[in-house]
């Protein structure tokens, strides 16, 4: 395995240990760089092509029904990783690893595939025209987690997800919209946070009691201040502006037991995407997530009190690791009356979500449907106990 | 000398009449139990200390010991002297006071001044008889006739139909309604029926305006009513002022059987106390009110299933378990504030509700009639 120098992932420049400063000058961030190998995923028995068999959880090949482990591979293809897990060490890009890039016009987005994946349209709004190219720049996450839902597991989902919602379009249930369903690894950065700070909660307690046919409250106030330190373990941040960082947080947690060292035969018959928000952007969102914990975990900590407020808060996070990581989702977007509608299901634990577009021409004839059913029926009822017997 | 002697006839004349008047009054008093006779009227009165109303019973004529019918004026008399016109009728098959709950065997309550007073002023007859011709238009056959008619429809029924005429002065209308449900509800009319079905034939022979009318009681409601009564007074009018009596009757018969024909009166019934009442329907405003209540949950529910509303997942989910490390833990008191209120007890005051009675007769009742 040929050692590579420590590159940044989007510049291509050589970096040292690069800090991440936010304006405030009390925040302090560290990046940890990853090596990663990579594996040629032609079957070493047929030289076929080798797929990631998500099923099985291993690579199989589609000629010969051979199966092999990512260790096996490595065994019988001798390509032993000989990375180094100090900061200063230098890491050296495989080369052989050939990646392709597609750009699509109409909305700008960059896919990622390996050479022997190919993308047909853009995932995100559909456009078939898309441009491939050679892949600019380097593509190299630290970790990815392979799917281990298939694409049939997010066919039944989206299926699933169109029943029992009585004003779905029918455009939207035909089957052209589940052939576009992908499996995409998105970018994905995963901070380890350190968070210390200092709140001031306002805190009030009361006591009530009652002497004849007066009744007493006491009501206590007190500032209640906490200090110290708490620890998040890899708070995920989506690196890529096309995804809705609230869809994506709607489909975490991701198990991370599952996460694995990066190779590109992963990629065989899915495809990615690079990030286009960097580390120190993606530190904010995931600093703001664990500041609102805070608060939550500081609130906790006042027992005994009736009713209590953060007023006031002073967060220094700071970031031990942070690494890049591709997690899996099953994605598809429906575009409908000009809008798109973006449904996601995460690929290693079936989480899905997504927002069904409502016909309003259907939901007036529902209605108006079920207005018509129910009037009738009073009707038949009334007619059924006052016309015909009772008074 | 002749010119004496009329004038003792005369005298003699003058003494007797009295004489004879103040004998048959008092025949008239032995015979009804009154208690005084006025001198000067042929006919006594007798004081009723309940009502302290005055019933005059007078006799058909005066001069002559003729008691065969005498008809009995039992509305109150204002003892001006207003000469009530006779009717022949029946004599009163009993006397209406407190004890025998003024002769009214029906389920009405008589307790209420009004009904007391109405049912002392109605005759009380046998019911046994159906025609009651007060008036005496009718001769022999005809009521035999119209009594033989009236059975027959009794039967075929099963409901009482009766026939009265009576001479009763009026000024309103309504006065011969009330005399006939009065007439109807105060006898054993239809006793062993159902809120006593029945059909009452009325005919005021009253010289300044004669009047007819026609009146059904219990279920016999629901096949004759208001509108119908309408085509039935228009029709029978003829009979009445041609005092075709018979064809009337046979007439409005007839018609009753056109009405059964046609059908009962559709959203309607007959309460307990015999009045013909409506049945509650709700309108078509509550039918659309519910339709829209059903339209309107059905959309939001519709719309909310579209929403799917999951909660992001918070950072919490990677806070590492018990690595929260507080370095510094104060709670300050600032101040402490009290405050009361004082619940009043209060009484409550109740409210009875009552009901008061009107009207003068028992139960409820349909008529029409008409002038002529």
């Amino acid at each position: 395995m040929a050692k590579k120098k420590t590159k940044d992932n989007v510049s291509n420049k050589t970096v040292e240990e690069t800090p991440i400063v936010e304006e405030s000058k009390k925040e302090e961030v560290e990046v940890k760089k990853v090596r990663s190998t990579s594996i040629d995923h032609k079957c070493p028995n047929c030289n076929a092509k080798l797929n990631y068999n998500i099923e099985l959880q291993k690579w199989k090949c589609d000629y010969c029904d051979s199966e092999f482990t990512l260790e096996e591979l490595q065994k019988r293809l001798n390509n032993a990783s000989t990375a180094k897990k100090n900061d200063d060490s230098e890491v050296v890009e495989d080369d052989d690893t050939t990646y392709v890039q597609y750009n699509c016009p109409d909305c700008g987005a960059e896919i990622i595939a390996d050479e022997l994946t190919s993308a047909t349209f853009c995932i995100y709004c559909g456009n078939t025209a898309i441009l491939k190219n050679k892949l600019a720049g380097k593509f190299k996450p630290d970790y990815i987690i392979p799917f281990k839902k298939t694409e049939q597991d997010a066919r039944n989902a989206f299926n699933n997800v169109t029943k029992g919602k009585p004003f779905v379009p029918k455009s939207f249930k035909s089957t052209a919209n589940i052939e576009k369903i992908r499996g995409v690894y998105i970018p994905f950065w995963l901070y380890t946070i350190l968070l210390s700070g200092d709140v001031k909660i306002s805190g009030t307690k009361s006591t009530s009691w009652r002497v004849g046919d007066t009744h007493y409250t006491k009501t206590d106030y007190y500032d209640i201040y906490r200090k110290g330190t708490m620890k998040f373990n890899r708070i995920p941040v989506d690196g890529s502006s096309r995804f809705d960082d609230a869809l994506m947080n709607t489909i975490e947690p991701f198990n991370y037991n599952d996460l694995k060292e990066y190779n590109h035969a992963y990629l065989s018959g899915f495809i990615a995407e690079k990030y286009d928000i960097d580390k120190t952007r993606s530190f904010k969102d995931a600093s703001d997530r664990s500041k609102t914990t805070g608060d939550q975990e500081f609130l906790n900590t006042c027992v005994g009190y009736g009713s209590k407020m953060v007023v006031s808060r002073n967060y220094f996070p700071r970031t031990d690791l942070c690494e890049y990581v591709l997690l899996p989702v099953y994605m598809v977007n429906v575009k409908y009356n000009g809008k798109y509608y973006t449904f996601a299901m995460n690929g290693q634990t079936g989480e899905f979500v997504g927002n069904v577009p409502i016909s309003p021409m259907k939901a007036i004839i529902k209605t108006v449907i079920a207005f018509a059913i129910a009037f009738v029926i009073a009707l038949l009822i009334s007619i059924i106990f006052f016309y015909i017997g009772g008074n | 000398m002749k010119k004496l002697l009329r004038l003792i006839t005369i005298l003699i004349v003058l003494i007797a009449l009295p004489v004879k008047a103040i004998s048959n009054a008092n025949k008239c008093a032995e015979a009804y139990g009154c208690e005084e006779y006025t001198e000067g009227y042929s006919k006594c009165i007798y004081f009723n200390a309940e009502s302290e109303t005055e019933t005059v019973i007078c006799p058909t004529n005066s001069s002559t010991n003729k008691t065969t019918k005498i008809t009995s004026t039992t509305t109150s008399y204002n003892k001006t002297g207003a000469k009530l016109e006779n009717n022949s009728g029946y004599t009163n098959l009993c006397v209406r006071n407190s004890s025998n709950n003024y002769g009214v065997n029906k389920k009405w309550d008589m307790t209420s001044s009004n009904r007391i007073s109405s049912a002392k002023n109605t005759p009380c007859v046998d019911a046994k008889d159906k025609v009651y011709d007060f008036s005496d238009i009718l001769d022999a056959s005809e009521e035999l006739e119209i009594a033989s008619l009236m059975e027959a429809y009794s039967k075929k029924y099963n409901m009482d139909i009766i026939f009265v005429s009576y001479n009763l002065p009026y000024t309103y209308d309504m006065k011969n309604d009330e005399f006939l449900a009065n007439f109807y509800d105060y006898n054993d009319f239809a006793l062993d029926l159902e809120n006593y079905k029945g059909l009452a034939i009325f005919r005021n022979t009253y010289a300044a305006d004669p009047y007819y009318r026609i009146m059904t009681f219990g279920e016999a409601q629901l096949y004759l009513y208001d509108t119908r009564f309408d085509d039935l007074s228009t029709g029978v009018k003829s009979y009445f002022t041609s005092k075709n009596y018979i064809g009337a009757v046979r007439y409005i018969l007839s018609y009753y059987d056109s009405c059964v024909a046609k059908g009962q009166l559709k959203g309607y019934y007959i309460d307990e106390m015999g009045f013909l009442k409506r049945k509650w329907y709700p309108s078509y405003g509550v039918y659309t009110f519910v339709g829209l209540l059903v339209g309107i949950i059905y959309l939001l529910v519709g719309l909310g299933k579209h929403k799917m509303v999951k909660k992001a997942t918070a950072a919490r989910e990677y806070l590492v378990k018990d690595s929260l490390d507080l370095t510094d833990s104060r709670d300050i008191f600032l101040r402490s504030h009290t405050s009361s209120y004082t619940v009043s007890s209060s009484s409550g005051g109740g409210g009875g509700g009552h009901s008061s009675f009107g009207g003068s007769s028992g139960g409820g009742h349909s008529s029409g009639g008409g002038h002529g």
